[in-house]
């Protein structure tokens, strides 16, 4: 239908002696939902650290819209947007000059910026405290400002790493509703989670690593399918990580 | 069974000297240059932590030596203020018996045996020469004969003005910035608070451990107690034991006045205000610290200041003084041992009782420490890049102000303060007021080192923006340049209302201010991101240490350089800085993709850094080399041109190997040593020649319109008068070999096949030759800069057009043989 936005072949990365991801394989469609699950230390952080640019894959690529995501970092961050698991902010910067700031350095004015971000804003509920300072807020309200940090400059790609870890349920669904809702203006979004219920609800796709490799991708009811007849994907997830003989479920 | 309070105190107080010993080892040992895969802070290896050990016991051992023998003189200069020289007692003595004979001449004998003296011997002479006359003055009065009992009450009370010094910086500095504990929201304290301890025990702990860790008064004040009791005639265990006791009393009493600040502080303060008074305990800590340096160190009389400060208050009689009156004064030594003692047992007693009094209701009373308090204003929506970001955060943290803007005109001012030879020399003269100016700019760039790692763990921001990080840091860099340029030229200002203008030769100075500060912000900068490790989450060790030291290292030479260069060589400093900082961003251009990679380095290319390297070996093997050589009694000429030669081949070899080594893909072809495939040798070989040819027709030109100009012109006359005069002795065959073969060969692969080439990654080609040309160009004498850099650039276009290094050593040939032809060989 359309062009993958995300093309990740035989993507690799070793520590030293240590291999964190292997051999990885994934095309990721413009306009969905995908999530990458897996146990702890399976390779998920690693790899969306290299689907950014900061970390140099030891073999094969990964391509944003045809751009390399190492060599061509910059041109892969105008049109992608991030959310690490646990965003850290500046001292002494309130939250509207941090998106000032983001913003600026997307080259966007101060009309382009209010215009995209106060919508967000008032979405997430974050619109009282935007003049606070940012180091002050609680682990959720730090996170959705990171999120509307992300979205300002209407990426085309949306990556976010564990989004709604540690946010309680009315943080996590405003999140990722939100998310969700950018998905179906066309955005693509690629998100980590060890989260399966969460996972299920507001993904298309998936694709479960275990100790560095793919053991299963596919639609979310195809890989229901793949366990039994009306399967939930936990336990997929439980057939597949197990069987691969490394994680112990969690 | 829950462990019995004292155990519970042992515990926390090991937790806490443990975390102390890790973070110090931790800390040598980047200072030691064990510097590994950072990306992960472990624990001290058994063996770093006995080599770190080592290495701690070392300093302190040297540092109680060196306290040791500043108190030494220091009692010898207290005893000198009244025209005393600072000379030991049985000199003194002995001159005082020659004064008291009284017999003819004996002014003279005086003079002798004083000026015998070590301590007079280490002294300028015309200090010397007035110390003297005035001891003779001294001598001649009788009133001196029995001045023992005064002396020694007076070195008493100025050692007690002295200690109250080190009181003052023993319980400040811990409060300042250093203590990065005191003003973060999850204060340690607070999980201790949680664990099943009574705060009691919480406080005595911490009270042992400032007690334990109060390392500037266990430096200084055994040591300075124990010297001082000593060399006034106690026995050595009494002075030792008494040393001992004076640091154990003075240890605790600070450490209960630390900890009582510390408490109220976090009791009553929201965590920005600490910050901000964190910012004022280091710059008052720091003005105590320099201060006591400037009057404990040093020779000759004690300065005017101190003395000032000694008359201020009954030292003697206040506590931190009654160490010095127990070392000098023996009949008050048990009264004032068992007093001192008393009051650090009241002090310790009594704080931990405050202490344990005001958190009776939870550690943290404040209801704005950890909410609320720091609020920003309530803002419009405004786009900002990284120079505007850095400015506001810089106008709100004050910490961050203090330490980046006060803190060098702080210690300009106190050099010049506690320094009064300097502050005449720095006033002297336009001149030399404009080194200060460069000087108070360029430790304005010291805190600019830290450029990068101010974005602390917010960097994951300035990493996920659309353009390199190098572009980010340019802000950085502009506004830094700002900082240290307007500092400078603020002293500019200054200096011209108060001293004469004179005249041109001032322009100069202030050309090397302007261009010279900008081009050291870019390798402050530069110099402190690329030891910068984001991995590192211990902020001690996210900025390598060396840094700081190389920057002030170049930022000394080129101090050096505006005070003392001649034109050219101040013109050879701006070239050298401009591509040293040139090359240094082209590797950092590099590294900083690599970021936040803990493993992989980026893949090498021949870069301007392998260039500069190359020139500046080749120029110092040179001449160290030719003097070597000429030692070995060879001759001059053979001297020149050997040097030349093994300088070149050294230079040439030590660089091939290290780009292999470093696996740069295809490297002869990438240095020009191999030609790229289908070439020619007869297109390269006449394309050198057409290049040389043309160098020398301009060279032809430019030598003719000197020599009409010369005898019209006197300055040319005299400087072409100079030039003539230093000829280097080489003629004939030498002179062959040299010009036509040595020198095409060994700067042909150093300028065009590394500078050029490292230019050119990031230049156009007219530009990257004219810069390589200009660097060729200034390491020769003035006289052939403007036919030099001709050549340059007519070299460089030869190998940019071939692609090997053949065309330009041709060009060199023919060029270097026709001044020797024309020169008359």
């Amino acid at each position: 239908m359309t062009a993958p936005i995300l093309v990740v072949a035989g993507l690799g990365k070793r520590y030293g002696d240590v291999g964190a991801v292997d051999g990885l394989n994934l095309t990721v469609e413009a306009g969905t939902i995908l999530a990458l699950l897996g146990p702890n230390g399976a390779g998920k952080t690693t790899t969306i650290r290299m689907l950014i640019g900061q970390l140099r894959p030891s073999a094969g690529t990964a391509t944003v819209a045809g751009l390399d995501c190492f060599a061509r970092r910059d041109a892969v961050m105008a049109i992608t947007g991030y959310l690490p698991d646990e965003p850290v902010f500046h001292d002494y910067l309130t939250g509207r000059e941090l998106l000032g700031f983001v913003g600026g350095l997307h080259g966007l004015d101060a009309a382009g910026i209010r215009d995209r971000a106060e919508p967000l804003l008032e979405r997430l509920e974050l619109g009282p405290a935007i003049d606070d300072y940012a180091v002050n807020y609680s682990r959720g309200m730090k996170k959705k400002l990171a999120l509307v940090m992300a979205l300002l400059h209407r990426p085309r790609l949306l990556i976010l790493d564990e989004p709604a870890n540690g946010l309680d349920p009315y943080a996590a669904r405003a999140l990722l509703a939100l998310v969700r809702e950018e998905a179906v203006s066309g955005v693509t979004v690629l998100f980590s989670t060890h989260l399966l219920e969460q996972a299920e609800r507001i993904s298309d796709r998936a694709a479960i690593l275990a100790q560095g490799r793919l053991v299963a991708e596919g639609g979310i009811a195809e890989l229901r399918q793949r366990a039994a007849a009306g399967g939930s994907l936990e336990e997929v997830f439980f057939a597949v990580t197990r069987a691969d003989g490394t994680a112990e479920p969690a | 069974m829950r462990p019995g309070p004292l155990r519970q105190v042992r515990l926390v107080l090991g937790l806490g000297v443990r975390r102390w010993l890790n973070r110090v080892a931790s800390g040598f040992a980047a200072k030691l240059g064990a510097r590994g895969a950072a990306a992960v802070v472990r624990p001290p290896t058994a063996r770093r932590r006995i080599s770190s050990g080592a290495v701690m016991a070392l300093f302190l051992i040297g540092a109680v030596f060196q306290v040791g023998f500043s108190m030494w003189m220091f009692g010898q200069r207290a005893a000198a203020v009244d025209g005393r020289p600072p000379v030991r007692d049985s000199t003194w003595a002995s001159a005082r018996s020659t004064a008291a004979a009284a017999e003819p001449g004996w002014q003279q004998r005086v003079r002798e045996q004083l000026a015998g003296d070590r301590a007079m011997r280490e002294l300028p002479e015309e200090l010397r020469d007035q110390m003297l006359t005035a001891a003779v003055t001294l001598l001649a009065t009788p009133a001196v004969a029995d001045a023992d009992e005064v002396l020694h009450r007076r070195i008493a009370h100025l050692t007690a003005a002295l200690l109250a010094m080190v009181a003052v910086c023993a319980v400040i500095l811990p409060l300042g910035m250093a203590n990065t504990d005191l003003a973060k929201p999850d204060w340690d304290e607070l999980w201790l608070a949680a664990q099943p301890v009574s705060d009691r025990v919480l406080f005595t702990a911490r009270l042992v451990q400032y007690t334990l860790l109060g390392v500037l008064v266990w430096m200084a004040v055994p040591a300075a107690v124990a010297v001082l009791a000593i060399s006034n005639g106690a026995s050595w265990q009494a002075g030792v034991g008494l040393g001992l006791v004076a640091g154990l009393a003075w240890a605790v009493t600070a450490a209960a006045i630390r900890l009582v600040i510390e408490i109220w502080l976090r009791q009553h303060l929201a965590h920005a205000r600490i910050k901000n008074l964190q910012a004022g305990c280091t710059v008052l800590g720091m003005a105590a610290m320099v201060a006591m340096y400037g009057a404990a160190m040093g020779y000759g009389p004690l300065p005017g200041w101190f003395l000032d400060w000694a008359g201020l208050l009954p030292w003697s009689w206040l506590p931190s003084g009654w160490a010095s009156v127990a070392a000098l004064q023996p009949e008050w030594r048990l009264p004032l041992v068992v007093g001192g003692l008393a009051i650090a047992a009241a002090a310790a007693v009594t704080a931990v009782q405050l202490c344990t009094a005001w958190s009776s209701g939870g550690l943290i009373a404040h209801d704005g420490t950890l909410n609320g308090a720091r609020q920003g204003p309530p803002g419009r929506w405004r786009p900002m890049r990284v120079l505007g970001k850095d400015l506001l955060l810089l106008r709100r943290d004050r910490a961050l102000l203090v330490q980046a803007l006060v803190m060098p005109l702080f210690m300009i001012a106190l050099q010049l303060v506690l320094n009064p030879t300097l502050a005449a020399t720095a006033v002297s003269g336009f001149h030399a007021a404009v080194t200060s100016a460069v000087a108070l700019g360029g430790w304005v760039l010291v805190s600019a080192t830290m450029a990068l790692a101010f974005e602390g763990q917010a960097l994951w921001i300035l990493a996920g923006a659309p353009q390199p990080l190098a572009h980010a840091i340019r802000g950085k860099v502009v506004m830094w340049a700002i900082f240290a340029t307007g500092y400078a030229v603020a002293g500019l200002v200054v200096i011209t209302t108060l001293l004469p203008w004179p005249g041109a030769t001032a322009l100069a100075d202030i050309v090397m201010v302007l261009t010279g500060l900008p081009l050291l912000a870019v390798l402050a900068v530069g110099i402190g991101a690329a030891a910068t490790d984001p991995q590192s989450t211990q902020p001690n060790r996210r900025v390598g240490p060396g840094s700081v030291y190389l920057y002030m290292l170049v930022m000394g030479l080129f101090s050096l350089t505006v005070n003392r260069g001649s034109a050219h060589q101040r013109l050879a400093m701006l070239v050298l800085l401009a591509v040293i900082a040139w090359a240094l961003w082209q590797r950092l251009r590099d590294r900083l993709a690599y970021l936040f990679e803990p493993i992989d380095r980026p893949p090498r290319q021949v870069d301007l850094a392998d260039g500069a390297w190359a020139a500046f070996a080749f120029l110092v093997l040179q001449g160290l080399i030719a003097v070597l050589l000429l030692a070995l009694e060879v001759e001059p000429a053979t001297s020149i041109v050997g040097a030349f030669a093994l300088a070149g081949g050294i230079t040439a070899l030590a660089t091939l190997l290290t780009l292999w080594r470093s696996r740069v893909p295809q490297l002869l072809t990438a240095v020009g040593l191999r030609p790229p495939p289908g070439t020619s040798v007869l297109r390269t070989v006449v394309t050198g020649l057409v290049a040389g040819g043309a160098a020398a027709v301009f060279a032809g030109g430019y030598l003719t319109t000197i020599g009409w100009l010369a005898p019209r012109l006197p300055a040319l006359h005299e400087m072409l008068e100079q030039a003539g005069d230093h000829p280097m002795g080489v003629t004939g065959w030498h002179m062959v070999a040299l010009a036509v073969v040595l020198a095409p060969l060994c700067e042909e692969f150093i300028f065009r096949g590394l500078l050029f080439r490292g230019l050119r990654r990031d230049l156009p080609l007219v530009w990257a030759a004219a810069a390589s040309a200009a660097v060729f160009a200034i390491i020769h004498p003035s006289l052939g800069v403007i036919p030099v850099f001709g050549l340059g650039l007519a070299c460089a276009l030869a190998y940019a057009r071939t692609g090997w290094l053949l065309a330009p050593i041709v060009a060199h040939a023919l060029y270097n043989g026709v001044v020797v032809l024309l020169s008359g060989g």
